[in-house]
């Protein structure tokens, strides 16, 4: 599995951690077209994230409404 | 498949609840308290609404769920009305979704087959000594809640945990499952953070031994906690939001079978009490004492409170209504130590006619005019959204809310002095609207309309609308509330010197403090002015 499929799988997993077994997601995704993606939610996967990638995000990242696009920039941005 | 039925969690089901799991935390049973949280009045335990909604499984798939997952977004309230949708989502996956407010405020999903092989436990051995179940919510030292943090304690649930559960309908789930379903409760509400504490959501799962066998961890590891013995670990915490992510073994057979768990709950910041030093109390024993009287409808605690204790310490004599929180009015009397005789604290219901009237009366009979009024009572906003289903909803909140506002205002309007000042408390909220607070933002606009119409009904009035921004209050004692928040004193003090300014003008006026003006060097600025 290249570098790529390994941290969009890390990502899908997740999401399904902290959304639902079974939920699929998109870059496009964001808290209005996923269902039970709310304020706890985003600090939930924050948090997985940051744990998951071994980084710590901006606050900015737990209070503002992102995309999964978005959220993938920003752990990117942090890991490097 | 999707299917759609109504579920109303009572209050006695939390009471029995409570009893049978052992989870006592007051959030759930004690009104004063629950009214000093962010949600204002008792909630249903997580745990709880998960046994109910498993009620809307067929009853064949109950008895064989083998794991679960729950997740938490929103507070769901005894009493109040809510949806349930089941939806097959694979073969052995189903999944379950509890509506209300316009929102979805839990999500289920279940796993249907055989246990989980039990794992090989590869925790650190205990040194902790096996703790015996708590009566009483503990208050967790945040300090202590690294990772690493381990607990061996005991547990068991009541025996009417069963009856409860057939009468939700989710009888035939393997006791096991539902036992794990309190305990998980339990260990959040009452053990680890205790007292206050949000949960999040878990995963459940039960464990076996193949074959039923005796469980061997082989020398030097930790034996698997037997039936009435549990193990929590702390795997990870965030001092940011407070959230903790908790591994956790509950025993349910002697040969080493067990139901484990993630727990995923945050540890919530408990609520500061006004400091009478940032409010600038000291002042007020050699300062200007002659501003007469000031009321402030809704002020035993949070901003209210600190802003009664600046007005003290500014020369106001202050009288305080408060409905709530008689806790909380016994400690603001204590905060004004020197200053207390010139507070006094009426517990009054602002939204009943009689009530307010009496306090109006109280206030005429004594014949000195006020010079000041805060109008500050206010609902707390539980998370909603605006669709169809909620949109009867909102304008109850905003009807309920303003009511608070309106009474006072309409009996007090004839004591106050020619020249008086009214503080009409907004909110910033109304210039950034958060997501979940559409009703919020709506009676805050509300608020400011009646103070338009009061300075243009009475010009001689100085008619104030105050927009404090996000402070740490009771409001704001949740995961992200707490993020950016200033301090309800610093704000207080700022709008107060503003209130008590001599060149404030009749008319309208809108206080709105920018960041820069609550900087802690222009707070202590304030109290030494």
């Amino acid at each position: 599995m290249s570098v790529d499929e390994q941290f969009e799988r890390d990502f899908q997993t997740v999401f399904e951690d902290v959304l639902g077994w079974g939920v699929v997601v998109g870059d496009e995704d964001s808290p209005k077209t996923l269902e039970g993606w709310d304020s706890l939610a985003q600090i939930r996967l924050v948090h997985e994230l940051e744990s998951r990638f071994g980084v710590r995000l901006p606050d900015s990242a737990l209070l503002e409404e992102q995309s999964v696009g978005s959220l993938k920039a920003i752990v990117l941005e942090h890991v490097c | 498949m999707s299917a759609e039925r109504s579920l109303t969690i009572a209050g006695e089901d939390v009471e029995r609840f409570a009893a049978a799991s052992g989870d006592r935390n007051p959030l759930h049973l004690d009104p004063e308290f629950a009214a000093a949280s962010a949600f204002g009045t008792p909630i249903a335990h997580g745990a709880l609404v998960t046994v109910a909604m498993l009620g809307s499984l067929p009853i064949e798939t109950q008895a064989d769920v083998r794991s679960l997952q729950a997740s938490f977004a929103g507070a769901v309230l005894p009493g109040a009305p809510a949806t349930v949708s089941v939806e097959q989502r694979e073969s052995n996956i189903w999944e379950l979704r509890l509506r209300a407010r316009g929102k979805t405020l839990a999500r289920v999903a279940t796993r249907t087959g055989s246990a989980r092989a039990a794992k090989r436990d590869d925790s650190e051995a205990l040194a902790t000594p096996c703790r015996a179940m708590r009566v009483t919510p503990v208050e967790a030292d945040l300090a202590e809640l690294g990772v690493g943090y381990t607990l061996a304690g005991r547990y068991s649930s009541g025996a009417e945990l069963s009856a409860l559960a057939e009468r939700l309908g989710a009888g035939a789930l393997d006791p096991r499952l539902l036992e794990g379903l309190a305990w998980a409760s339990y260990t959040v509400g009452m053990e680890l953070p205790g007292l206050h504490s949000l949960l999040a959501g878990f995963t459940l799962a039960l464990e076996e031994q193949p074959d039923g066998t005796e469980r061997d961890d082989g020398p030097g590891a930790p034996r698997a906690p037997r039936p009435g013995e549990h193990r929590l670990s702390v795997r990870a915490y965030d001092e940011r939001t407070g959230q903790l992510t908790i591994a956790a073994t509950l025993g349910t057979q002697p040969n080493g079978d067990t139901v484990s768990a993630q727990i995923q709950c945050f540890a919530l910041p408990p609520t500061d009490a006004p400091d009478p030093a940032a409010l600038g109390l000291r002042r007020a024993a050699n300062g200007d004492r002659d501003r007469g009287l000031a009321l402030v409808a809704g002020g035993s605690r949070g901003f209210g409170a600190s802003l009664a204790l600046a007005l003290l310490g500014l020369g106001h004599e202050v009288e305080v209504a408060y409905s709530s929180s008689p806790t909380y009015a016994a400690q603001l009397q204590r905060l004004a130590a020197g200053e207390r005789s010139r507070l006094r604290l009426t517990r009054t219901d602002l939204g009943d006619p009689d009530e307010v009237a009496a306090l109006t009366d109280k206030l005429a009979r004594r014949g000195d005019p006020l010079s000041g009024l805060v109008l500050n009572a206010a609902l707390p906003p539980l998370a909603t959204s605006l669709t169809p289903h909620s949109a009867e909803e909102i304008p109850a909140y905003v009807a309920a809310s303003l009511r608070l506002v309106t009474l006072p205002l309409a009996s007090l309007l004839d004591l106050l002095d020619e020249h008086a000042w009214i503080a009409f408390c907004s909110s910033s909220a109304l210039t950034s609207p958060p997501r979940d607070w559409p009703h919020y933002v709506a009676t805050k606009a509300a608020i400011e309309g009646l103070a338009a119409w009061v300075a243009a009904t009475r010009p001689s009035l100085r008619t104030v609308v105050v927009r404090p921004p996000k402070m740490r209050t009771a409001m704001t004692s949740t995961p992200s509330g707490r993020i950016g928040a200033a301090s309800a004193d610093a704000v207080a003090v700022w709008i107060a010197e503003r209130l008590t300014d001599k060149e404030l003008q009749p008319g309208l006026t809108t206080l709105e403090p920018g960041p820069t003006a609550l900087q802690p060097q222009s707070i202590r600025e304030g109290a030494l002015a």
